[in-house]
């Protein structure tokens, strides 16, 4: 890049992208600006150069040798700006201006459909009305066939509703449905004009769903408000200030709210007939779950379900964390109604109107829907601090086998299979992956517990905290291991030339697996017979291990897999125990 | 029109006005409008729609966000009313820059009410313009001030002005400074005005300027515009300002009979959806009074003296000798409605 001329004409051609906070400067003395532009961000923690990012802001084009007089007092050196302006160009974001270029740019358009659909898909949905198709599509979709009646086991309870198609025509989650759910229904999409992250963003902005959201505000504010109304009767709030973790609560079972009508056990909607208002009502809540499942798992070390929010935090966050921007689209809720949304949802504003049907009216059963949302969350949080301690289970034996194992083996190579977003596309990665496990168990223990609060005093056998699914007798372990061991010694012989200290942690790790599978099995049924019960939906079949492995949103090993594979034998876990088999012979791990 | 609009506007001003909401230049129509630079258009959906450009010199972002509020306060409630609508920006109110630092333009756009302004449809309101009507009219007004009790600011700073606080009120500023009794009348009216009760069920946001242009009539129905002018004052206020223009549709010997026909079928709607009890009649004169100092006011404050017609002169000389003697504006015995 040729050096840069101070009378070189410049431009911000995306300036509206920038957004601002001023923050107090971590070391102390004053604030800081970061500029927030897309995924980059800018800090001036110079106090002199401040005045200098401010004007950033607000100029389109400019001659280079202006901005030494962004300053107040005495003009900035122009070695020093020079400096600061081929940063930002090296940045793509100060461009030099090209009038040519900017004349010729043409509309961008973006065709109706993505191309994402399976040929000849149907409208297709887990609903009560086809509870026999739900087999179906969980076999489709996670390669294990589920009835209706544990879908809520394998699916996060949030997403129940995303497939169905509301009286509009248009499936609730729009662009996020799964690929093998997805629609792909005729849509027009426009490019991105609202200032912020999302400005002129590659990725458009619905605007057939916008105009839609748009003409049903009033009836939506009104809708939020007494879903908060109701969740906060039902599960008070812990002080005055809101927290992340209770509005993660809020939004997932506000969510799970839709997908209660589709699949309850009585009277559940058809595909198709959906109501709009109910259906436009996850579509705004489900930013803020996307933005509190990030916010409370971004502190390392800490959950942050703690933290206080606000409306104006939870926008903030959204913006500076790029997260009104996914793959096929961006948000398209402008500031504006995204502000008087969330003033509705979390701080507390009233609706413009109070709209009739009424949210009651609509779900049917308003306490058996919170109850859904409630043990799906539940149960969700379960499968999913089940998974990170069985990737931190995974971990401990890699290392293991790592530090100690004298000879190749099979268990060794699957364990030796890396964790990453390749294997697992559901995997955090904004954490080392231990610290990625240990978050997850630390927030699906708050929400446990804090959910346990919205439910019946008496629920005989529901977990009480997170760490009970590893608990067990001692006298129980040591029993298993010693049968594991035997077991082991005709079933896998080529450990016997392993170390000792690698086969006494193979044992370790086998026996706490299997508490912790059959601890969650139990858990997770107690929660699920609930929730049938309350949904008046015939119970399911037992739960087995298998179940868990076909979590939609997987994001560690399939250690059950991994043993059976990795030793040759075959393991089936149940509520009740743990059977591994070679031949015709077999150990079996009770409680 | 304000002094600054007219100076600062051109048409960069116009074109990006019109581009914020998806117009181009070629697509916009100019229409007559007193306070503000407006123009009709039809958007990329097929909505049609009214651009309105106004500027800071008049109006803050601020204080316009009121009136954006307040719209979609009454809309929201399916009151028919015009509905401002976001811009491609996805914003209410968009500014455009002066040149001068600070000062901006502010744009705005509302669905175009469905219908016509009578005056522009003589012959419709030949036909229509009629008790039936009138009854509607009282009815809307009444679902109107019904729903504005139960607003509430979201914030201190869109607050609109009281309506005292209107700058034609002090009329001080715009009265020539010889005319002393203008003033001390005016004076009267005002106090008197401040005396009354300022209760919920009677003192609220107003359109303010509710007179036969800010409502388009179509097949028997009404849709309220323009809610430049909204502050907070007495419900009856809204009242009697279409009062004061109805009574103006015609010849001063036949003022009071226009107002009476117009007034009793108005009252009677409105009072099917909310009471209106006489004590509110009886501040009617005050209120129309009122009205016509304001409008003398705005004469001063905005008309060329150098370009008026014989007739204007004298229209405003018989406002000020009206205003001198504290004529009635309307001689009727409101209290009998």
């Amino acid at each position: 890049m040729a050096e840069l001329q101070p009378t070189d004409v410049l431009c911000i051609p995306k300036r509206r992208r920038f957004t601002r906070a001023l923050l107090a400067n971590p070391e102390g003395g004053g604030e800081e600006l970061h500029i927030f532009f897309g995924e980059k961000e800018i800090v001036f923690d110079e106090p002199d150069l401040l005045p200098f990012g401010h004007k950033l802001l607000e100029v389109d084009r400019f001659r280079a040798q202006d901005a030494t007089a962004w300053s107040p007092a005495a003009p900035y050196d122009w070695e020093r700006v020079r400096g600061l302006l081929e940063a930002l160009m090296a940045e793509e974001i100060v461009e030099p201006y090209d009038a040519s270029a900017a004349a010729a740019a043409p509309r961008q358009t973006f065709p109706a459909t993505l191309g994402r659909a399976q040929p000849g898909q149907k409208p297709e949905t887990y609903s009560g009305r086809e509870a026999q198709g739900c087999p179906m599509t969980t076999q489709r979709m996670l390669g294990r066939a589920v009835e209706l009646s544990n879908l809520e086991v394998v699916l996060p309870v949030q997403r129940v509703g995303h497939p169905a198609v509301d009286t509009d025509g248009r499936q609730v989650g729009e662009n996020n449905v799964v690929d093998p759910l997805f629609l792909d229904l005729p849509t027009e999409r426009r490019l991105c004009a609202y200032a912020g992250s999302r400005y002129h963003n590659q990725a458009p902005i619905n605007y057939t769903a916008l105009k839609a959201m748009t003409k049903r505000w009033p009836e939506l504010l009104s809708l939020t408000a007494q879903f908060r109304d109701a969740f906060f009767q039902r599960l008070p709030r812990l002080g005055a200030d809101l927290l992340a973790g209770e509005v993660h609560l809020l939004a997932v079972t506000c969510l799970s709210t839709v997908g209660y009508v589709m699949v309850r056990g009585i009277d559940p909607v058809a595909n198709g007939q959906l109501d709009v208002g109910l259906a436009a009502m996850f579509r705004l809540i489900d930013g803020v779950r996307i933005c509190t499942t990030q916010l409370v798992r971004d502190t390392a070390g800490q959950q942050s379900c703690d933290r206080v929010v606000t409306g104006k935090v939870i926008h903030d966050y959204a913006e500076q964390n790029q997260l009104f921007i996914d793959t096929w689209g961006v948000c398209a809720g402008p500031a504006v109604l995204i502000d008087e949304y969330l003033g509705v949802l979390l701080d507390g504003n009233a609706p413009p109107i109070d709209v009739e049907p009424s949210l009651a009216t609509r779900l049917g059963d308003l306490p058996a829907a919170l109850d859904y949302g409630l043990h799906g969350l539940r149960i969700e949080s379960i499968v999913r601090a089940y998974g990170a301690m069985q990737g931190q289970l995974h971990e401990r034996l890699r290392a293991a086998f790592a530090a100690h194992a004298s000879a190749p083996s099979k268990l060794q190579e699957l364990l030796e299979i890396p964790i990453d977003r390749e294997h697992y596309p559901f995997l955090r990665v904004d954490h080392p992956l231990l610290e990625t496990y240990l978050m997850e168990i630390r927030v699906g223990g708050w929400l446990l517990e804090r959910s346990r609060a919205g439910l019946p005093a008496e629920l005989p056998g529901a977990l009480a905290s997170m760490e009970d699914l590893l608990r067990s007798e001692p006298e129980t372990r040591a029993g298993h291991a010693s049968r594991l061991a035997d077991f082991l010694t005709t079933a896998a012989p080529e450990l016997a030339g392993q170390p000792q200290a690698l086969r006494a942690e193979l044992l370790a790790v086998l026996v706490q697996f299997f508490v912790l599978q059959r601890n969650c099995l139990r858990a997770v049924g107690v929660e699920q017979h609930r929730l049938n019960q309350r949904l008046r939906r015939a119970q399911g079949r037992a739960l087995c291990d298998e179940d868990l492995n076909a979590y939609a949103r997987r994001a560690s090993p399939a250690l059950s897999r991994v043993f059976a594979e990795g030793l040759g034998v075959t393991v089936d876990t149940d509520a009740g125990a743990t059977v591994l088999r070679q031949g015709d012979r077999s150990v079996s791990l009770t409680d | 029109m304000h002094p600054e609009l007219i100076r600062r506007f051109n048409d960069r001003v116009r074109d990006e006005a019109g581009s914020r909401f998806g117009a181009a230049p070629e697509e916009l129509t100019r229409l007559n409008a007193f306070e503000n630079h407006v123009y009709e258009f039809t958007n990329p959906d097929g909505v049609e729609l009214i651009l309105r450009i106004s500027h800071s010199a008049r109006r803050t972002h601020d204080y316009t966000q009121g009136e954006i509020e307040f719209v979609r306060f009454l809309a929201a409630a399916g009151l028919p009313v015009a509905k401002p609508v976001l811009s491609d920006g996805g914003l209410f109110i968009e500014r455009i820059g002066d040149d001068q630092p600070g000062q901006y333009f502010l744009v705005s756009a509302f669905e175009r009410a469905p219908g016509v302004v009578f005056d522009d449809a003589p012959a419709l309101k030949e036909i229509y313009w009629a008790p039936p009507l009138f009854r509607e009219l009282g009815r809307t007004f009444a679902r109107l001030h019904q729903r504005a009790q139960a607003y509430r600011l979201s914030k201190m700073e869109f607050k609109r002005q009281e309506w005292h606080e209107y700058d034609v009120v002090d009329i001080d500023r715009f009265a020539p400074p010889e005319e002393t009794l203008v003033r001390e009348r005016t004076a009267e009216i005002i106090e008197r005005l401040q005396r009354l009760p300022r209760t919920p069920d009677g003192y609220g946001l107003i359109h303010a300027d509710l007179h036969l242009h800010n409502f388009c009539f179509d097949d028997g129905r009404i849709t309220v515009f323009d809610f430049d002018n909204a502050e907070y004052a007495w419900f009856a206020k809204d009242i009697a300002v279409i009062l004061f223009y109805v009574g103006r549709t015609t010849t001063t010997d036949k003022r009071a009979a226009a107002a009476a026909a117009f007034l009793g079928p108005f009252l009677d709607g409105y009072r099917e959806v909310r009471p209106l009890g006489p004590e509110w009649l009886a501040t009617f004169p005050d209120l129309l009074a009122l009205q016509r100092s304001m409008n003398y006011a705005l004469f001063h404050q905005y008309r060329d003296r150098q370009v008026l017609t014989e007739e204007d002169r004298d229209t405003w000389r018989r406002f000020r000798r009206d205003i001198e003697a504290a004529t009635p504006v309307l001689d009727l015995d409101f209290e009998k409605f």
